[in-house]
């Protein structure tokens, strides 16, 4: 029972990174109804920003505070440069356009910051609360949630969130009751963003930080945004959640292999839903194309 | 003068085809106006032209601006408000965050609320599925809805397309006694395109007919019905 | 016979030529590039014929690569025997993976394949595939010697045996663009739904053209196990699906000659650029991406069909119908052009 206690609660924490990974990757996706496949690589460029800091001599939190700032005018300056020049083109202009995007990123990190695995500070400390749970682990379930409550007021109880949540649900209508539509893409940019660089500020410290760091966090994410139903934001979290939990208990169950089947795993269960219930758990029903 | 709508030689072409092919039209303060046409005529296109959700060529001012070259979010600023063709409901969001985001290019403060209050008094069923998502209303309730959005935010001018559209003749009847309500109190220009040419006239001070892109006719409400032969072949009643 | 057949018969007379004009490591370069292109004309098929997306034939390439592995290593037999196990292998992996694929908007298969491709390296890393796959230390692939005693080196024959395959696949994607089945998968692309009020299956076509795309990958994998005699899980990273995609964007989507013009982009340019800095070459296929998506609409093809105009037919599969709403049917790869 203790070992299931642990790693469940392991597991939902590293779900609560998914989560916030699935919810950046929703918030575009219902933007602009395309998946950011680059969206862990902008993570990992924001995690960089936060290391840059830290070797500049930045106290922890200013490195990271700046790092949220940098990521969040980043990600509104990558939509309204150039995102906005490609809206309404083939998926296939969308996929390629984000491949690139992922490759420029990546490699311009390996450039820039070279590609050695480097260690990565934890605000939370070291040490370990009853041999259950590390302080770390802590740290990240309690951002992670505060963060997503602070979306979710954002989004219920502001007028952006509401002008925002207008534009997902008829972006014509939207533009007819006076919302500025291009202005507020950008700005669900900048803060999936700023999502993803929470993501990779707070994994960073487990799994170090190199230019690949988040290809291990981009595929769970997908599949709990997948899980999730792709459009629904309260879908990704909890598909998130559900996939780190998942995982952490196969690593500890299943003897040997339980942990290399991660990625398999992630795979596998996006592929599962896909077939059996393409709208996830809480999406919006798909229309079936063909 | 004042606020006129001054329609001078529109044209709208998708692609290769030409469909608004040069209209002029002119809406004057206080006016309500119809445009009538068979379907496919381009009475969805003006619209939408002249609300900037479709590009326009040629020259529209209201009061001294120029809409042709004014986004859908300045347009609707200068008081230009458009109820869409099909309703353009936000379908997943409330009732009441329909009508919010109607307002949300005003300042919240009272008026604001004061407004949402007025709007349930024009429309009381609205007022009891406030709550409810709004794609769950039916179709005469969504059009309620679409206009109290449209008036939201305070407009001078509204243009509605087909609010008659699907609705059983009692709900029209309805709706467009709320119209003349609204018309009296507030004082709004209307231009109002429909299919149920015989309601609208009643309603309407002038009329303009237009087929295949092209202002085939014009003139008063009253001229047009008298005229057999219009009536006849224009409107099909 | 029209210019277009002569210079596609120059080309292939000049690249019987290429082993016996070039030495040592450009034949072996050369080799690579046409490995490559044999990958990125199943790519062709699957998204310039049929208008599927997917990011993954990376795994497939690997599948291909260690069934040849397998059969040299492990079962023992002639490398030509490699071939048709691992073509029907990926054949009918890329079938079965297509299958699922098939309810789903585009959005959702190139999510699907996204994964396929990070998860090739760990996968073949598993320990319990050890024995096959020689897990993470990779295993040696012995390279076939020159048969009945012809007078060639090492690399000129298997740059010959790369470049026949090379021919007999583009004859046979040709053979397939201007059969029945081509032309349904065309209709497909251009618009599903007319296609199956036409009574096209459109799940079989569709099925089908990822499982030809699966097995170009997978002999092109093949290919490469025995050209390199050396094959790991690292050296079918996701970057390997990447540069394919890299590869069939420069030399267009529905334009089977220009596969050559993508292998020979994936190969060379890295060698120019890396003489500065490796990751540089990654930086600048990026950059060059979103370039030209943003500028230019199709790739090579489209820079060729301003010098070689063709008259649009219905079969023309480099001239993508025109779309209002810019949705995801035919390959629009570029702009919309509003
Ligand atoms: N987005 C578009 N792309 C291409 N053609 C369009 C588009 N929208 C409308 N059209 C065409 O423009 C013409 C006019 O359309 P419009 O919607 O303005 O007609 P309408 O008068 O409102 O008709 P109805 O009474 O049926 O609503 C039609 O022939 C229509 O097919
Ligand atoms: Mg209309």
């Amino acid at each position: 029972m203790e070992l299931f206690v642990k790693y469940f609660l392991s597991g939902l924490a590293t779900g609560g990174i998914y989560a916030c990974v699935a919810l950046s990757v929703v918030m575009i996706y219902k933007a602009i109804g395309h998946v950011n496949f680059a969206q862990g690589e902008m993570a990992t460029l924001s995690t960089y920003f936060a290391f840059q800091g830290i070797v500049w001599g930045a106290p922890l939190w200013l490195a990271f505070l700046g790092s949220l700032v940098l990521s969040f005018v980043g990600g509104y300056l990558l939509e309204r440069l150039i995102f906005r020049r490609i809206s309404g083109a083939a998926l296939m202009t969308h996929v390629v356009m984000f491949i690139g995007l992922f490759l420029l990123i990546n490699s311009s990190m390996g450039l820039i910051w070279d590609f050695s695995v480097k260690s990565f500070p934890s605000p939370f400390g070291q040490g370990q609360i009853g041999g259950l749970i590390g302080y770390h682990q802590v740290g990240m379930l309690a951002v992670t949630a505060g963060a997503l409550l602070a979306l979710s007021i954002f989004y219920q109880k502001t007028r952006i969130g509401l002008a925002m949540r207008g534009i997902a649900a008829n972006p014509e209508s939207a533009k007819l009751v006076g919302i500025r539509v291009t202005h507020l893409t950008a700005l669900g940019w900048g803060i999936s963003s700023a999502l993803g660089a929470i993501a990779g500020i707070l994994i960073a410290p487990i799994v170090f930080l190199d230019p690949f760091m988040m290809l291990g966090v981009i595929v769970p994410s997908f599949a709990g945004a997948v899980l999730g139903g792709l459009t629904s934001p309260l879908g990704a979290v909890i598909g998130g959640l559900t996939i780190g939990i998942i995982e952490s208990l196969i690593g500890a169950y299943v003897p040997r292999v339980g942990i290399e089947l991660k990625l398999p795993i992630a795979m596998a269960i996006i592929v599962c839903v896909l077939v059996v219930k393409p709208s996830g758990l809480l999406g919006a029903r798909i229309l079936k194309r063909v | 003068m004042g606020q006129d709508l001054i329609i001078d030689d529109m044209h709208v072409s998708y692609g290769d085809s030409h469909i608004l092919q040069g209209i002029s039209m002119v809406l004057h303060e206080g006016e309500v106006v119809t445009l009538l046409g068979p379907n496919g005529a381009g009475k969805t296109t003006t619209l939408r032209g002249l609300s900037g959700l479709t590009k326009a060529t040629g020259k529209v001012t209201y009061g001294k601006l120029d809409l042709l070259n004014m986004k859908p979010e300045a347009i609707l600023r200068s008081g230009i408000s458009l109820v869409p063709e099909g309703r353009g409901t936000f379908a997943s969001l409330s009732t009441e965050e329909n009508l919010q985001l109607g307002g949300i290019s005003r300042k919240a403060d009272h008026a604001l609320e004061d407004d949402m209050k007025r709007m349930y008094r024009y429309f009381p069923v609205l007022e009891e599925r406030k709550k409810q998502q709004a794609g769950m209303l039916s179709g005469g309730e969504q059009q309620m809805l679409a206009v109290a959005r449209a008036l939201m935010s305070r407009p001078k001018l509204l243009l509605l397309d087909e609010p008659s559209f699907g609705l059983a003749p009692r709900i029209i009847e309805q709706l467009f006694d709320i119209l003349k309500s609204i018309r009296e109190t507030e004082g709004i220009s209307m231009l109002i395109v429909e299919q149920n040419a015989a309601l609208v006239m009643q309603f309407a001070d002038r009329a303009y007919v237009l087929e295949a892109g092209q202002i085939v006719l014009s003139g008063t409400a009253k001229e047009m019905q008298n005229n057999e032969a219009i009536l006849k072949s224009y409107l099909g009643s | 016979m029209n210019i277009r057949t002569l210079s596609l018969i120059i080309l292939g007379i000049a690249l019987v030529l290429v082993p016996f004009v070039l030495k040592g490591y450009l034949v072996f370069q050369a080799t690579t590039i046409v490995i490559y292109a044999i990958a990125i004309m199943g790519l062709n098929i699957l998204t310039g014929l049929n208008g599927q997306i997917a990011l993954g034939h990376g795994a497939f390439f690997a599948m291909g690569a260690y069934l040849m592995a397998i059969t040299l290593n492990v079962w023992e037999l002639p490398f030509y025997v490699g071939f048709p196990i691992a073509g029907v292998a990926c054949f009918v992996f890329g079938f079965l993976f297509g299958f699922p694929a098939l309810r789903l908007e585009g959005v959702y298969l190139a999510l699907a394949t996204f994964t396929l491709a990070v998860a090739v390296p760990p996968v073949l890393k598993l320990s319990f595939l050890e024995p096959v796959t020689g897990g993470v230390m990779g295993t040696l692939v012995p390279a076939p010697t020159t048969p009945f005693g012809l007078p060639l080196g090492q690399d000129q024959w298997m740059y010959l045996l790369t470049l026949l395959f090379l021919f007999l696949m583009y004859g046979m994607a040709q053979a397939l663009k201007s059969s029945r089945s081509g032309r349904a998968m065309m209709a497909i692309r251009d618009n599903p739904i007319a296609a199956r009020a036409m009574g096209i299956n459109v799940a079989l076509y569709k099925t089908l053209a990822f499982g030809l795309s699966a097995l170009y990958a997978g002999i092109a994998g093949c290919l490469s196990a025995l050209v390199i005699q050396f094959i790991s899980a690292d050296s079918f990273t996701f970057f390997l699906s990447v540069y394919l995609i890299v590869g069939l964007v420069v030399g267009g989507a529905a334009w089977f000659p220009g596969a050559l013009i993508g292998g020979a982009y994936i190969v060379l340019v890295p060698n120019l650029v890396e003489t500065f800095s490796p990751p540089l070459a990654g930086s600048f296929y990026g950059l060059l991406l979103m370039v030209m998506m943003l500028i230019i609409p199709k790739g090579a093809s489209g820079l060729i069909e301003k010098f070689f105009p063709r008259r649009p037919s219905a079969s023309d599969t480099s001239r993508p119908a025109p779309r209002e709403d810019g949705g995801d049917g035919p390959v629009t790869i570029g702009r919309p052009g509003r």
